[in-house]
């Protein structure tokens, strides 16, 4: 095991430099803009732009940016500084982790809890009532835009200019460390919303392998151990259903730690996200790798713990 | 404040009216938009509390050596900051702000003499130091360090004697730059430049006091740390550990201004009513306007407008939460001169018949956002009503719903007897995101109309504005979503940026390509003039000849439109065009 | 053993059926059994006779939306078929435990054996872990799992398969149960193991004195281990005897079938593995008369149309459900064994309820004369290893019994009041021709 979680480490290692590299060449292939002259501003004179190219280190080719790039990173876990705006990427990010991180855990809370309860319940009366609303209304969840529910989120519940005052609106997020009870009221609406699509895939997932679960021979033993429904469902049924939903828990946690882009943005929550999205905008090189690895190594790792989890979760699973 | 209103002509209104109720039959009734600069009535204003300003981005620096774009003026050249020369808010020429005087410019226009307060202090921690003239000669020269980037020095400051030398790092300091002592800064120039002599270019954020025993440390690095670390001359700083560090600033979300111990009203002209001003960004433009214009104590930061729907709304509702105010610039296509058929004078006269500006300034919200332009320089800059007042002058301008007949004609007098274009295909690019991207379609039907058919590709601004239209290399033959703004109210600011063909490169507004020598001498000539009167006619020429000659079509004299919630009262500031946050208050 | 004697568990006409897209599946038609303590009986059947859906119908496992329940299911004089869900549970792996074809599926693959067990105990007695724990070993050892406890911390997959059944007894006996349902115990193992594990069963029967329902498809399973054998077809008993009655005397000509499929030792292989023609019938339109008449090599025109009575005939616990005279059926097993292949199923006008089987060969449309081709035939000049049989006029070979003082020799005497769950007590009509 150690040795496998090993291997997936240096193999982690292998994969950011490619991502990297295909960042870099992408950018250099296909330039969303001219950093220079973004950075030069408005009606800047030619003298300006390509001052500044040379100071940019744009004036090199692209291997060498590339292996001074990774010089860089690898002696001195240095992500380089903003072609915007000269603030360290290293800092920009951790920066803005907290909130990345309060968002997406806050949310993996609410989705497990929502689609587990839904699944369960769905899947313990398939074709009753609520199972047949709460799978209609999945559907629902499954399909409306992000985007689309915070604003509507917004409209209704916003202290500001909601139709009720209920929670604090876009641009209340504060640090935990600041002030727990705003943070806590301020990620309410982002939680929920950021969690529906999530919550919605995770019912119908968790419903759909538990009544394959619950039709298993060892349900049938458990029944005829004499065990009660709840125990037989919750710990028999639930227990062998689980590893699917577990499974896309990491790796959307991964994908969300990320950056929850459309999320963060409509709720003005300064996380990674954002901070891609500005990045992109501003053909900020640096910034753009720097979120990307970051993203990236989300992912990666959240697929490690996944495969370790996995040994855990199903004892059959042997890594070596 | 003086309230100001702008009636529109009623051959404009009337065509925006039809166009707008979609009943295509007669009517006669004119549209009128008035302009206010200030809201929340005539009670006296309150002093303290806490103002928010939502915006959509954030300031591009933190360094006054770089500050250039208007929201870099609002939330910090304005509140935190004192220029040699400031605007107050109903002005268009600037007023001693730290300089105790408007500059005197020797007879031959070549030495500026510019006496300074002597006792304004600067913030912790260098709170018992006063601001000196050496000061300001330090900042003048840090704009054209490299590590500063600034991006006007080029234009304005060009003929300060010695800033060539400095710039290429052969002098350590520039010559032309003197301090006979510490109230005085003589600056002596290789030719006369108006804007340095009636005080325009002199009144930006390069002109910010810069103490260089304490920021040369922070100038060593580039690029230079000296923003994070800077000292405050205005009523308010941000919010710094008061030894030097800022900590009221994180990058695309917070601008937490306090007031400036350091700051005597007794020096100054602004009020500084508000105690604290918090500015937020990264918000989303919809979300913004509703709460500025359903909260409290919220201003509108760095848009232009609300939103297409909401502003409709709030027109009715909330009118006196609004203050519609000239923007001062303007929105054109541009035909690539280089590009053939628009080498062609009456190939872009054709065009500029063509295009129905009515339709397309309905695609940003209608007559609200502004008049029709018909000709370059936008009103409130001196030589608007010189170059053409709101009729403008030329006959292919004349119709706001656009003359097929007489785009025609043109484009038969060009040689293409259909009256229509024939060649191949052109570049188009336009930008993709709402409005400009719905503006950029409506343009493009409209050309088409003239037989143009085009290989149309919709980009971001950033994009546009890098590598595509503001690339001389690309060869775009049409880029519908230009526009420019002032630096000053000086029309220098304006036309020469676009059309001189000296400042040609990547990056440049001069999206036409435009080079003609004479059109560059005629700039420069313009430029060199101190006398005010023959400056402003000498523009309005340049305005007529660059109209005449179809190298751009303006469509639009944009209005800004500022947004508050109901207890602010607000006063926009002539030059930002936006809140001036030193003369907000709580009601 | 005495009539009398009140039998463990009492079934009586169980009827269950499923509701489905396609129909009502009539899984189980009218079952009745007893089965007294310290007794195994046997359940033989092919795929889909019912027999399994009975057994679970015991537990109270096959309790759903769809499906309904009738007749009734005595376990000691209590009422299991009306019970509430929360009775039925008290009632599961407590004093009827069961144990299921294929061990791997049957135990949860996630959870640790000793954790299976502990539970089993803990569902019915308030103990502590530890001490749950200790009488899981105790099974396990007993049992004959080597090392109990280290394997007890282990995981089924870890296990042989054999093993793993040893670990369902045991969580089966954990809490000492009063009947064990071996529903196809040792299908899924190997052919040495099969025969371990039915050792097992038989031991663990002695040394407790519990009840067996062993319910297989295979009478070679049963043979050694139930003390009486029913034989199910489509939803219903056919035939029901003490396993050597049963054996040496089988009455119906489904049951021959079956023991003609059976391999045995004392016989060439090649050439005696005799499948029965055809298919079991659909559930759901099953046939009219006798179920059976559609592969039924000795089928009559009225077999098509009348339902057999399952009754003794002779031998009053050797109950048949079958048209066929006794004396005639007797004479045909005993041509049966002497080596002579049956007839193929006779044509005829198709019954109107019976689908045609959707695969297997169908009932062949040769003449009742010709010798069939699929079943090959033995060489009639062969002796048949088999003892002879008497002639049909004989009486039955069994012992002679004395005249039953009921009417049905096998089930207890129902209430009067009731209506009788059993066969009926008049001999079936003599069927029209």
């Amino acid at each position: 095991m150690t040795g496998y979680v090993v291997r997936r480490l240096l193999w982690t290692v292998v994969l950011l430099f490619v991502v990297s590299l295909i960042t870099f060449v992408i950018f250099y292939l296909l330039p969303s803009a001219d950093p220079a002259v973004l950075r030069a501003g408005r009606n800047p004179s030619p003298e300006v732009v390509a001052q500044i190219r040379v100071q940019l280190g744009l004036d090199r080719p692209w291997t060498v940016q590339f292996a001074h790039y990774l010089g860089r990173l690898v002696l001195h876990f240095d992500l380089g500084y903003s072609y915007h705006n000269d603030a360290s990427v290293k800092s920009e990010i951790f920066e803005r982790l907290p909130a990345t991180i309060s968002l997406a855990l806050g949310a993996l809370v609410v989705w497990l809890t929502a689609g587990i309860a839904i699944g369960v319940i769905s899947a313990m009366r398939p074709g009753s009532v609520f199972d047949r609303i709460a799978m209609g209304g999945a559907l629902v969840a499954i399909s409306a835009p992000v985007y689309w529910l915070g604003l509507v989120a917004l409209y209704l519940f916003a202290d500001d200019f909601g139709v009720l005052h209920v929670f604090p609106g876009a641009g209340s997020y504060v640090p935990l460390t600041h002030d727990p009870v705003r943070w806590f009221t301020s990620l309410i609406m982002p939680w929920c919303v950021l969690a529906s699509t999530y919550a919605a895939i995770y019912a119908r997932l968790l419903r759909a392998t538990l009544i394959e679960t619950l039709s298993q021979d060892f349900i049938r033993t458990a029944r005829a151990k004499g065990l009660r429904q709840r125990r037989v469902v919750l710990r028999h049924g639930l227990r062998g259903a689980i590893t699917p939903v577990v499974t896309a828990a990491g790796v959307d946690l991964g994908v969300v730690l990320g950056g929850a882009i459309l999320t963060e943005s409509v709720f003005n929550i300064p996380g990674i996200g954002r901070l891609a999205v500005d990045a992109i905008n501003d053909a900020d090189l640096p910034l753009i790798q720097g979120t990307v690895l970051v993203g990236a190594l989300f992912i990666v790792l959240a697929n490690l713990v996944v495969d370790v989890l996995y040994a855990f979760l199903d004892p059959r699973v042997r890594y070596s | 404040m003086p309230k100001l209103s702008v009636v529109a002509a009623s051959v404009v209104s009337l065509a925006l009216v039809l166009v707008a109720s979609g009943c295509g039959g007669g009517g006669a009734t004119s549209t009128t938009v008035t302009l206010n600069r200030s809201v929340g009535g005539n009670v006296p204003a309150k002093r303290g509390g806490e103002l928010t300003v939502l915006s959509v981005e954030d300031v591009t620096s933190l360094d006054p050596g770089y500050w250039y774009y208007t929201y870099d003026y609002q939330a910090l050249a304005g509140p935190t900051q004192r220029q040699l020369y400031g605007w107050k808010p109903s002005d268009t020429t600037p007023s001693p702000d730290l300089a105790a005087s408007m500059p005197q410019t020797s007879a031959d226009g070549k030495t500026v003499t510019i006496k300074i307060k002597p006792n304004i202090r600067y913030s912790p921690p260098l709170q018992t130091r006063t601001v000196k003239s050496a000061d300001v000669r330090y900042a003048l020269e840090r704009t054209f360090m490299t590590s500063v980037h600034n991006a006007y020095s080029p234009f304005y400051y060009n003929a300060i004697v010695g800033s060539a030398a400095f710039r290429a790092h052969k002098a350590t300091s520039i010559s032309g730059l003197q301090t006979p002592d510490d109230t005085t800064l003589v600056i002596k120039l290789s030719h006369p430049v108006g804007v340095i002599s009636n005080g325009q270019a002199l009144a930006l954020p390069g002109t910010v006091p810069v103490p260089q025993d304490y920021a040369s440390k922070y100038d060593k690095h580039d690029p230079s740390t000296y923003g994070m670390h800077q000292v405050f001359t205005g009523p308010y700083m941000i919010a710094n550990d008061g030894k030097g560090t800022i900590t009221g600033y994180k990058t695309n979300r917070i601008i937490s201004l306090v007031r400036n111990p350091s700051w005597d009203p007794k020096t100054d002209y602004r009020p500084a009513y508000l105690d604290r001003i918090t500015l937020l960004g990264g918000n989303d433009i919809d979300l913004a306007s509703k709460r500025i214009l359903s909260g409290k104590s919220f201003a509108s930061g760095d848009f232009a407008a609300p939103p297409v729907n909401i502003l409709r709304s709030a027109l009715s509702t909330r009118r006196d939460q609004l203050a519609i105010v000239p923007s001062q610039g303007n929105r054109f296509i541009t035909l690539n001169t280089t590009v053939k058929p628009f080498d062609n004078v009456d190939v872009r006269r054709a065009a500029a018949a063509v295009i129905d500006r009515n339709t397309l300034r309905l695609t940003r919200g209608g007559p609200t956002l502004g008049p029709i332009a018909t000709h370059f320089l936008p009103p409130e800059i001196s030589g608007f009503a010189q170059a053409g007042g709101l009729k403008g002058t030329f006959a292919f301008m004349k119709n706001p719903d656009g003359d097929l007949a007489l785009a025609r004609s043109y484009m038969r007098k060009a040689g293409y007897p259909s009256g229509r274009y024939s060649g191949p295909p052109l570049r188009m690019v336009g930008d993709n995101q709402r409005p400009a991207s719905t503006t950029a379609q409506a343009v493009r039907n409209q050309l088409e109309k003239l037989g143009f058919k085009f290989e149309y590709r919709q980009l971001s601004r950033t994009t546009t504005f890098s590598t595509t239209c503001g690339d001389p290399k690309a060869k775009i033959a049409v880029c519908p979503n230009g526009g420019w703004g002032k630096d000053f109210f000086d029309p220098q600011s304006l036309l020469d940026p676009v059309f001189n063909g000296d400042g040609l490169g990547v990056g440049s507004p001069d999206w036409s390509q435009v080079d003609d020598p004479e059109l560059n001498a005629d700039l420069d000539i313009a430029a060199a003039e101190t006398d005010p009167v023959k400056r402003t006619r000498d523009y309005a020429e340049i305005d007529r000849t660059v109209t005449s000659r179809a190298y751009v079509i303006p469509w639009l004299w944009d209005n800004q439109i500022n947004s508050v919630s109901d207890n602010v009262r607000g006063v926009v500031s002539k030059f930002t065009v936006s809140w001036d946050l030193s003369y907000m208050s709580l009601k | 053993m005495s009539v009398a004697e009140t039998p463990l568990l009492a079934v009586r006409d169980l009827q269950v059926s499923f509701d489905t897209a396609d129909g009502v599946v009539h899984a189980v038609d009218g079952v009745s059994f007893d089965v007294r303590a310290g007794r195994t009986l046997g359940i033989v059947g092919e795929s889909g006779s019912g027999k399994t859906v009975s057994v679970l119908t015991i537990m109270g496992l096959t309790r759903a939306p769809h499906t309904r329940i009738a007749g009734s299911i005595r376990l000691a004089g209590r009422e299991l078929a009306t019970a509430t869900q929360d009775e039925l549970r008290r009632v599961r792996g407590d004093e009827v435990a069961m144990i299921f074809q294929d061990p791997l599926s049957s135990l949860h693959p996630y959870f640790k054996i000793a954790d299976q067990l502990v539970e089993a105990v803990r569902a019915h007695r308030a103990v502590g872990r530890g001490e749950a724990l200790r009488r899981a070993l105790e099974l396990l050892d007993l049992v004959g799992i080597p090392d109990a406890r280290r394997r007890a911390a282990g995981y089924p997959h870890e296990l042989s398969g054999g093993m793993r059944q040893r670990v369902m007894i045991a969580m089966a006996l954990v809490n000492d149960p009063k009947l064990l349902i071996a529903d196809e115990p040792t299908t899924a193992l190997d052919v040495t193991v099969q025969a371990q594990i039915l050792e097992l069963l038989g031991r663990m029967q002695a040394e407790r004195g519990m009840a067996i329902v062993i319910v297989s498809h295979d009478l070679g399973v049963v043979a050694g281990l139930a003390h009486d054998v029913a034989v199910m077809y489509a939803g219903q008993i056919v035939e029901q005897a003490p396993a050597a009655t049963l054996f040496s005397a089988p009455e119906h000509p489904y049951t021959w079938g079956l023991l003609r499929s059976m391999p045995r030792l004392d016989r060439p292989r090649e050439e005696d593995l005799v499948a029965i023609p055809g298919r079991p019938p659909s559930l759901i339109h099953r046939p009219g008369g006798c179920r059976f008449h559609p592969r039924c090599p000795y089928v009559r025109e009225a077999h098509r149309r009348v339902q057999p009575e399952l009754v003794a005939d002779g031998d009053p616990q050797h109950l048949t459900a079958c048209l066929l005279e006794g004396p005639q059926r007797r004479a045909l097993w005993a041509r049966l064994r002497a080596g002579d292949a049956p007839p193929p199923p006779t044509t005829g006008p198709p019954p109107t309820t019976a689908p045609p089987p959707t695969t297997g060969p169908p009932p062949r449309p040769s003449a009742p004369a010709e010798p069939p081709a699929a079943p090959p035939v033995p060489p009639p000049a062969e002796p048949s290893p088999a003892p002879p049989v008497p002639p049909p006029a004989e009486p039955s070979p069994g012992p002679p019994v004395p005249p039953p003082a009921e009417p049905s020799p096998g089930p207890p005497v129902p209430p009067p009041a009731e209506p009788s769950p059993g066969p009926p007590v008049p001999p079936p009509a003599e069927p029209e021709p």
